[in-house]
Order: structure tokens, then sequence, then C-alpha cells
């Protein structure tokens, strides 16, 4: 899942990356509006985390012309404004929720998986596509009698497959979704991952579409 | 305590009293003159038509009583104004008539109107000489005196009379003026701390319109001051949100962090995230602790190049730390009276921004001087400069400069420049632009 974080300031956003990180997203964060909203127009996200007071265009403009462009990216507005004026702009510009600084990492991180599970079309904590059940709370992975964790790459990987069920992603498509700008990536890390996922779950539990991509084991 | 209206009964009252005093005493002297005048003149006339008489009837003899008017009296005193002792002698003085036989007020030696002393009183005197006999009319003193005496003060009575009614109407027009007063105060009595709106003139005396000017002004200064201290406050709370959450957001992390490395990373950086914290409440107090009159009160004189040789050698450490060649280019004596740790925040302030704006290596130059207009301070530095169109926006309270890469408060340059207008003072900024360095230039007039 790849998150965009856009904040000014340098020790909250270096915090939230290492903590997303940490969480399995691959995550942007770009330092103030105008980068914003230029990643927005030109990359893709499965959410976005906003501030508002932010230099060079401020937080709010980013959001409305975002929204103007059709871009439904679920967008997480965390701010210092706390009025209720400001909550309420926010919202009605199309926020999809509203976090007051200081907030808790745990929350943070808890509202963003909410976002990102409302935005797959369910509202239970768990994917599940028949065959595998995903828990997005506690990164727990079950299929065939075997249940294990699974680590922050590996997760997100799975979440991918199981996010739109029988849907086909290609290997452009995942690394996409693992990685962010400062990310190496090797030629082959997705296959690593799935390579991994496979001997821990079965090899059938991904399968692999010749040139198209991979898909979720379903049934 | 003074009462308005006690102390214009007071001093009307006493003027009144001086006033009638002063009437009746020029009254008196008036009186006595005009008194004198015309009974000296009805003396003469009353000798004048004797004289007639006793010459047209020729009775210059024993019989001269008989054209007498008033039988003689019996009086051994003279006390009314109306009353004369007049005698008549023959031509050779030998007296024929008295008119107070009780009295014996000698032929007088002399003829015409004069003054003389009899039974040690002085009397006033007229003789009138004729070949067949002498006729002198006389009265004493006293008679016209206690005259003159009831005559002016008739006058007294009324005029001391009128100042209980003068009270009253006092009283009256002092209540009736001082009612505006009243509904000032209880208008202000009325309002609630945070009502700070002018007072209404309307039907105001105009000579209690100043005070309601002043006290206009006072609460419009209130206002602006209250206002600006409540925008302080929102501002600060929400600026000091960002730090706070950075903080929670790294005890976040430092608590999940695993031993080694990445907790000691972790750490470190709750630890700057802290340090920000700190700074950013320091310089709120900072800001906060310059109170509108604290130029005034805490004045000495202060030696400016002393003061930065002090914060020069404050800033060497770090300074050194970073390469950075920080001195004084200039240094002559600048004195002036402030507050010394005013000047020294202020002073700290750019010194502390130079450093922190200039990369390794560079160049940090302090001048100390009077120049013209007065004392100059400028603080110039190698660093990275200031684009021209933040250079405006750059002393607004919790203002930051983009992609700096540098943590501050953006108060910095706001208390700067809050002590510099204290002494009347102003700051220019001089950068050519993003590379090339920044001057500070400050100028603060002599007292």
């Amino acid at each position: 899942m790849r998150v965009l974080i856009i904040e000014d300031d340098r020790m909250i956003g270096e915090s939230l990356v290492t903590a997303l990180r940490n969480g399995g997203y691959s995550v942007d964060w770009a330092r103030d509006g105008e980068t914003g909203n230029s990643s927005l127009k030109t990359d893709t996200y499965d959410l976005v985390l906003l501030d508002l007071g932010l230099p060079k265009l401020p937080g709010l403009e980013v959001l409305k012309q975002l929204r103007q462009r059709k871009n439904p990216v679920p967008l997480l507005i965390l701010t210092a404004r706390d009025s209720i004026t400001d909550r309420v702009q926010g919202l009605d510009l199309g926020a999809d929720d509203y976090l007051v600084k200081p907030f808790a990492l745990e929350e943070v991180e808890a509202r963003i998986r909410v976002l990102l599970r409302r935005n797959a079309g369910h509202a239970e904590a768990t994917l599940n596509n028949g065959a595998i059940t995903l828990n997005t709370l506690t990164k727990e992975v079950q299929y065939r009698g075997t249940s294990l964790i699974l680590s922050a790459r590996e997760y997100a990987l799975m979440y991918a497959l199981m996010e739109k069920p029988g849907k086909v992603l290609s290997r452009a498509a995942l690394e996409e979704k693992l990685y962010g700008w400062d990310d190496e990536i090797s030629s082959n890390t997705v296959e690593v991952y799935i390579y991994a996922l496979r001997k821990k779950l079965g090899n059938s539990v991904i399968r692999n579409i010749r040139g198209l991509g991979y898909v979720a084991a379903s049934a | 305590m003074k009462s308005v209206r006690q102390y214009l009964v007071k001093t009307l009252s006493a003027a009144l009293i001086a006033c009638s005093l002063v009437t009746v005493a020029l009254t008196y002297v008036h009186a006595t003159h005009e008194i004198n005048e015309l009974y000296d003149k009805n003396m003469q006339e009353t000798a004048v038509t004797l004289q007639d008489q006793l010459e047209a009837l020729h009775l210059y003899n024993d019989n001269a009583h008989a054209i007498r008017i008033d039988g003689p009296s019996l009086n051994t005193e003279i006390d009314s104004e109306e009353e004369m002792l007049i005698t008549i002698w023959d031509k050779d003085a030998h007296p024929l008539y008295t008119s107070h036989p009780a009295i014996g007020l000698p032929l007088q030696s002399q003829a015409g109107a004069f003054t003389t002393l009899y039974m040690r009183a002085p009397w006033h005197v007229y003789q009138l000489r004729s070949p067949q006999g002498i006729i002198q009319v006389a009265q004493p003193y006293s008679a016209r005196a206690r005259f003159i005496r009831q005559m002016s003060f008739s006058l007294l009575y009324p005029m001391l009379g009128q100042i209980p009614i003068i009270w009253l109407v006092i009283w009256f027009i002092a209540g009736k003026s001082l009612a505006p007063l009243q509904t000032i105060s209880s208008a202000i009595q009325k309002r609630s701390a945070d009502s700070l709106e002018p007072l209404s003139g309307e039907n105001i005396p105009l000579e209690i319109q100043p005070m309601i000017q002043e006290l206009n002004a006072l609460l419009l200064r209130l206002r602006t001051s209250l206002s600006a201290q409540q925008r302080f406050t929102a501002d600060a709370a929400h600026e000091l949100r960002t730090p706070l959450a950075a903080v929670k957001l790294q005890l976040g992390l430092l608590s999940r962090a695993p031993d080694g490395p990445a907790r000691e990373q972790a750490t470190a950086k709750l630890h700057a995230g802290i340090d920000r914290a700190t700074h950013m409440a320091h310089q709120l107090l900072t800001l906060a602790r310059l109170e509108p009159d604290y130029a005034t009160r805490a004045s000495r004189a202060v030696d400016l190049s002393l003061l930065a040789r002090t914060v020069i050698a404050e800033h060497a450490g770090l300074a050194s730390q970073k390469h950075i060649d920080l001195g004084l280019s200039r240094c002559e004596e600048a004195l002036l009276n402030a507050d010394p740790d005013a000047l020294r925040i202020m002073m700290n302030n750019l010194v502390d921004n130079a450093l922190h704006y200039t990369p390794e290596a560079g160049r940090i130059d302090i001048a100390v001087y009077t120049g013209e207009s007065g004392l100059v301070l400028e603080v110039k530095d190698t660093g990275m400069g200031i684009p021209k169109s933040e250079q405006d926006s750059i002393f607004e309270r919790f203002y930051r400069v983009a992609g700096t890469g540098v943590e501050g408060t953006g108060l910095g340059l706001s208390i700067v420049k809050h002590i510099i207008e204290q002494y009347k003072g102003h700051i220019l900024v001089e950068s050519e632009g993003a590379g090339l360095g920044t001057s500070f230039i400050v100028h603060l007039p002599r007292q």
C-alpha cells in the first residue's frame, strides 16, 4: 500500500515515515504543498496524510485540487487546527477523516487501516476471499489450516492481492504498492516475497498468470 | 475625598461674606462722607435761618428763645442725627439761648465749619458771627456715626441673608451637573471585564468630555493589547501542538523500537524533539515576558559593544563546531539606555540565527558602531540567504522559510523586532537571495 505524507515538519514527517514503513506501507513524503500536489498528479496512492499549514501551497488547496481532479484517494488530515470550522471545512472539501495534533502513533495507524478497509469496500478488520483470511490488524494470514503472522512487506503484498478479490496485478503494480520513492528496488524483489509466501503457505496461495501477473487463490 | 458640593458651598460662602463685608466697608466710608456733608450743610442752614430771624425780629436779646422751634431739651447727650446743639450769644458773648442747657459746649473762638473736642469727644461745629451776635450749631460725631452704622448694616443683613439661598442653589446645580458622572459610572459598573467598547459622550457636559475621551483612548489601548494577547495565545497554543505531536510520535516509535541501534536512534530523536519543544516554550516565554513597559522599567546605560563581545563568547563553541568564523568586524563603544537583558536576547537571537543558517566553514561578522542617527548593530553571515519574496514575512510570528532544513520556532526574529521597536529602532534585512548570505542591520536611536 502506497501512502503519501504531505507534512512540512521534519520531526513529524520522519516519525510517520518510519512508523508506516515499519508497518509495511510504502511511503512517500512531500515537504511542501506544491511537491505534494504534483506527486498526487503523477503517482497513484492508496492513502494521503495531509497537513494543513504547508509552505508554498496550503493543505486545503491541495485537497481542493485533488478532488477537483476527481481523484477519490482516501485522505486523512493531520493538523494543529482544531476549531469546528476548520474540521468542517476540511471534511466538506473532501477529506475522509480529521486528526488533530498531537496524536498517538496507534491512532493514526488505526485510522489509516479504517480508511483503507472502507475504500476496499469492507468494514471488517479481516479480508476474506473464501480461501484466504487476512487480518489487517494483526497481519495474521490463514490459508488451508496454516495460520501465521506476516512480515511488513509480505503483508503489503498479500493485502494488495486481497484488496480486490480476483483481480490480477502486474509485477509493476505490485512494486508500486510495495515501494516508495527512496526505496531501492532490485529487479526481482516482488518474486522474492512471493516465493517466501508460497514457502510458508503452500505454492497454491498465489497463482501466476503468465503475461498478466499475480492473483490470490480463491476457494 | 473632596465633595464638589461642599467645596462649592464653602468657597462661595466665603467669597460672598468677603464681598458683603467689603461692600459694607465701602458703603460706610462713602456714607460717612455724604452724611457729614449733608449735616454740615444742615447745621449751616440752621445757623443762617436763625440769624435771619433774629435780625429780622430784633431778638438778639434775652428774648432770643422766642424763635426756638423746639423748647430747650433736657437731654444731656445728643444721640440723633436730627438733633443739634444750638447756642446763641449777643455781641458781647453774653449767652442768650441754648437748646440743651445740660450740655455746656463753650463758645468757640473760631468761626465757620470745624471740628472740636468737647468732653473728650469730637464735635462738628458751625459758628456764624454777625455784629449783633454769635450763633453756634454743633453735633457730636457719635450722633452721626450711629446713623451711618445703621445705614451700612441695614445693607449687610440682606446680603448675608442670601447665603443660605445660594447654598440651596449650589446644592441643586452641583447635583444636576454631576448627574452625568453618575450615568457614566453606572454604565461602567454594568460592564464585564472584556466589554471594552467606547463610552458614549452623549448628554455629557463639555467639561467632562476630555475625561470621556481619555477613558475611551485607554479602553482602545486595552482592547488592542488584549486582542494582541488573545491572538498570541491562540497562535502559541496552535504552534505548540506541532512539537508536541512530534514528541508523541517519537515516543511511540521509541516504545516499539527493539534494543540496539534502532532504539538508540529513536531515543536520540525523542531527545531532539523534546529539545525543540523546550526551545519553543522558552521562546514563547521570552516573548510573553516582553511586556509593553519593560523598556522604560529596567533601563540603564548599556554598552552594545561589550554586549556583542559577551554574546560572541557564548556562541564561540557552537561556531567552532561548525567551523564558522564568528567575530567582530568593527567594535566601537555604543552606549544606550536600555534593559540589558532585552538587548542580549535580541543579539542572541540574531547570532543564533546566523549560526543555524550558515553552512560549515562559513563566516559571521558582527559590527557595532555609532552612526549618524544612532547606534548600529550589524550581523552579517555567508549563509543560505533569504529570498526577496520572504524578507517581509520573516519577522512575523511563527513564520518559517520553507525548505531550509533548520529546526526553529519562527519566533526568534519576531522577538528581535519586538525588542527593537520598544526602543523606537528598526531592523533591516539585506540578502541577495539563496546562498548569498544575509545581513541584519539594527538601528537604535539615541534617546
